[in-house]
């Protein structure tokens, strides 16, 4: 065999970048856009105690990364899991008989850019005795958060690689396996390459700039919106502003109902610096 | 007698008057896509039961879910073709993803596309992937 200058080069990558060179399972190239590794990704915890110990397992093992931390803080999604800029909200709940045991949905921005993530896992499933095990619930818990780091499955065919970004199920037989409950090597090798570049602006809500007083900020009624600096001519829709200083504001847009309605207002916050 | 002739010819004549008019006023009154499929493939001997409707956070359509042999089969019949594909053409070839939502099945997708209609079958029955293919034509995306 002739080493030509192609296979030069691949023995090259091979003997001096072994495990990148096999990591080759990102979701079609998505990423957080951030200025600087690591990372710290802000993860709102909307799970209940059922899943308090497999959601804790997995922020410990995802952090393990070199490239980014995930940073626990209160949950701040609804009952529908609703996507908080700049996070990956994670919630738990019984979202019927649909099929998928967890589901993962992330919203891009300029083609690659994760803006914000969210993770469910569904209980319809989860409280029935074929999924209720340990290894399952880390298993799904485990690859739903791999995914909004931009991490796609390694394979489908449902063999175990051991991890969790494989399809093997830990249910019947496998029920008491702990194969494939958490990342392995190859995970994080590919989180290596996946964030081995840097980007312009960031789409991670800061955890260093954003004052401690907006964390955690339970915004259930007008008041605690701040002052409402816009109106609309029909007097259906206002903006509401909350400034914390220095370019920090909340701002939540308020869609009224009818004044004689007793529904809720429809309300969209939107986190500004 | 008298009576009863009257009475006979007003009865056919209603029914008539209310055949023509159902007709016109629902000129598209027939089975539904889905129960079509569900049809057919009762018809080839398989067990098929209606279990729930069913909306995908991923999906423009409602669907309605199937057990077939125990199994699940989604059915999702959209008001055109072309909202379909649409929907379709963001499905990965694993059928792992549609779009941005990473989907994780509770058995191995099987999925198939036929005009209006995006139907998913998960499980790994040889047969009713035949009858599927058979209906519906070759799947789009899903496990091999």
């Amino acid at each position: 065999m002739s080493l030509t200058p192609r296979r030069v080069l691949l023995a090259f990558l091979v003997t001096t970048f072994p495990s990148m060179a096999l990591a080759n399972h990102s979701w079609g190239g998505y990423h957080w856009a951030r200025t600087s590794n690591p990372f710290t990704l802000k993860v709102g915890n909307n799970v209940n105690a059922g899943w308090q110990t497999y959601f804790d397992t997995t922020i410990s093992d995802w952090s393990a990364s070199s490239v980014l931390d995930l940073n626990v803080v209160a949950g701040t999604s609804n009952k529908h899991c609703s996507a908080v800029t700049g996070t990956v909200q994670v919630c738990n709940r019984r979202y019927g008989n649909n099929g998928w045991l967890g589901l993962a949905s992330i919203s891009i921005t300029g083609g690659t850019h994760i803006t914000q993530g969210t993770v469910k896992v569904n209980d319809t499933y989860f409280d029935t005795s074929t999924y209720n095990n340990p290894n399952e619930r880390n298993h799904v818990m485990c690859q739903e958060v791999g995914h909004t780091l931009g991490l796609d499955h390694t394979s489908t065919d449902g063999s175990s690689q051991n991890t969790c970004m494989d399809y093997y199920s830990n249910t019947g037989s496998n029920a008491g396996s702990t194969l494939s409950t958490h990342p392995n090597q190859h995970d994080y090798d590919e989180l290596n390459v996946i964030y081995s570049h840097l980007d312009s602006s960031t789409t991670v809500l800061s955890a260093t700039v954003m004052p401690s007083a907006m964390e955690d900020l339970l915004i259930e009624g007008p008041g605690q919106w701040g002052r409402e600096i816009e109106r609309s001519e029909d007097g259906r829709t206002s903006t509401f502003e909350l400034d914390f200083g220095h370019g920090n504001r909340i701002l939540t847009f308020v869609t009224w109902a009818d004044r004689d309605s007793t529904d809720i207002p429809e309300r969209r916050n939107l986190l500004m610096r | 007698m008298r009576m009863a002739l009257p009475i006979l010819v007003g009865l056919c004549a209603a029914s008539a008057c209310l055949s023509r008019g159902t007709a016109e006023r629902l000129p598209s009154l027939r089975p539904l896509p889905a129960e079509e499929l569900a049809k057919r493939l009762r018809a080839r001997g398989l067990q098929v039961e209606y279990a729930n409707a069913i909306e995908q956070p991923f999906f423009a359509a409602p669907g309605t879910v199937y057990t077939v042999e125990g199994a699940d089969l989604q059915i999702f019949v959209y008001s055109t073709e072309s909202a379909a594909a649409a929907d379709a053409s963001r499905i990965a070839p694993s059928g792992r993803s549609v779009g941005t939502s990473a989907v994780g099945w509770i058995a191995p997708p099987h999925i198939f596309r036929k005009g209006p209609m995006i139907v998913i079958y998960l499980g790994s029955d040889s047969r009713i992937r035949g009858e599927l293919a058979a209906a519906l034509g070759n799947q789009i995306a899903g496990a091999e």
